[in-house]
């Protein structure tokens, strides 16, 4: 089964820095907190956009001017499943991703996400 | 009448209790997401100040009454009354996420609880304390931008990094490279440089660990700096 999502490094810590985040960040504050150059991240927030990772805005009022970034319910999926590397996971790792919406009925039925997510390197 | 005090603070006082916990563990994961801002003053501070101890009020309020309603199912009879409180207030995050039934919509089991409602009432809490910290955060930062060489704020970030104990070896290493990475790369002005380190400094050293960060190679030509966005 091929993976949903593949992410490279540099997008597992932009979506990490937004998860730290809770609500929306401008792309200097997710390189800060990820530690990546501000270009960088403009390109991981494209790719996990695409993907519907992260949703992007210029407001029109308060923070007028500034990108803002925010992760969507299926980036918060991405970031349950990798919660269980303390790091960024190695190139190759492919991470089964958790239900979205747990149920006591989808159990008993023994249903499971098929959601996969894979690490590659950086470009 | 006594009796009837008596057997009103028996009732109400394990339920202050689980609030308080529930409480004291509401302000711990709001402390835990915001660094609060040092010397903020004025009105964004009173609306920081009622927004943060409101919804902390508020939780220990829904934790209070949850006690009761848990109390009133029996199912904390095997607990006691001050462990079943406890237990409350402790479990409180996770229990006001649980699904009490689930319905068929569109086909698919869908679960039902607070959640949804939960989720949603945090999330405007929490974007709107982020929003007055964050404008806080760029008008120090545009303080400090103004204030200081560019030099100087690489110096004092890189001893913030020395100086914090809390930081792993691999943070150190990743962050120091980090700082001169935004020195180096080409492809910015000297006030995206400054600002970014300015925020640096300002912000907590709480985040994920970083992709390896390599050191700029002269002979490596830079990305060409996307001006598209704001």
């Amino acid at each position: 089964m091929q993976p949903r999502y593949t992410l490279t490094p540099q997008q597992v810590a932009v979506l990490r820095a937004l998860n730290e985040g809770i609500v929306e960040l401008s792309i200097a504050e997710i390189a800060v907190s990820a530690r990546l150059l501000p270009n960088h991240v403009r390109a991981a927030l494209g790719a996990l956009e695409k993907y519907g990772l992260v949703t992007s805005w210029i407001p029109v009022t308060g923070r007028t001017g500034e990108y803002l970034s925010v992760l969507t319910s299926d980036g918060q999926t991405v970031i349950r499943g990798l919660a269980q590397f303390k790091d960024i996971p190695p190139s190759g790792t492919v991470v089964q991703l958790p239900a979205p919406f747990p149920s006591f009925s989808g159990w008993l039925a023994g249903q499971r996400s098929h959601s996969l997510v894979e690490i590659t390197t950086d470009d | 009448m006594i009796e009837a005090f008596g057997n009103f603070f028996a009732a109400f006082t394990p339920a202050c209790l689980a609030g308080v916990i529930a409480a004291i563990v509401t302000y711990c994961d709001l402390h835990n997401v915001f660094d609060t801002p040092p010397s903020l003053t004025g009105p964004p501070k009173r609306e920081l100040l009622g927004l943060w101890w409101g919804f902390v009020a508020v939780n220990g309020i829904l934790a209070m009454g949850l006690y009761g309603l848990l109390r009133e199912a029996d199912l904390l009879s095997k607990l006691g009354i001050w462990g079943g409180a406890t237990v409350t207030g402790i479990m409180y995050p996770a229990l006001v996420r649980l699904k009490f039934i689930t319905l068929p919509i569109k086909g698919q089991d869908t679960p039902i609880g607070m959640e949804a409602l939960y989720e949603g009432v945090k999330g405007l809490i929490h974007k709107r304390i982020n929003r007055i910290i964050g404008t806080w955060r760029r008008s120090e930062s545009n303080r400090l931008v103004n204030q200081h060489t560019i030099a100087e704020m690489r110096q004092q970030c890189r001893e913030k990094v020395n100086s914090d104990v809390l930081m792993t070896e691999q943070d150190r290493e990743s962050s120091l490279v980090w700082i001169d990475l935004i020195i180096a790369t080409e492809g910015m002005d000297e006030a995206e440089r400054k600002f970014l380190l300015a925020l640096f400094m300002i912000s907590d050293q709480k985040r994920s660990p970083a992709p390896a960060n390599r050191p700029p190679n002269p002979q490596t030509p830079s990305p060409a700096r996307d001006t598209s966005s704001a």
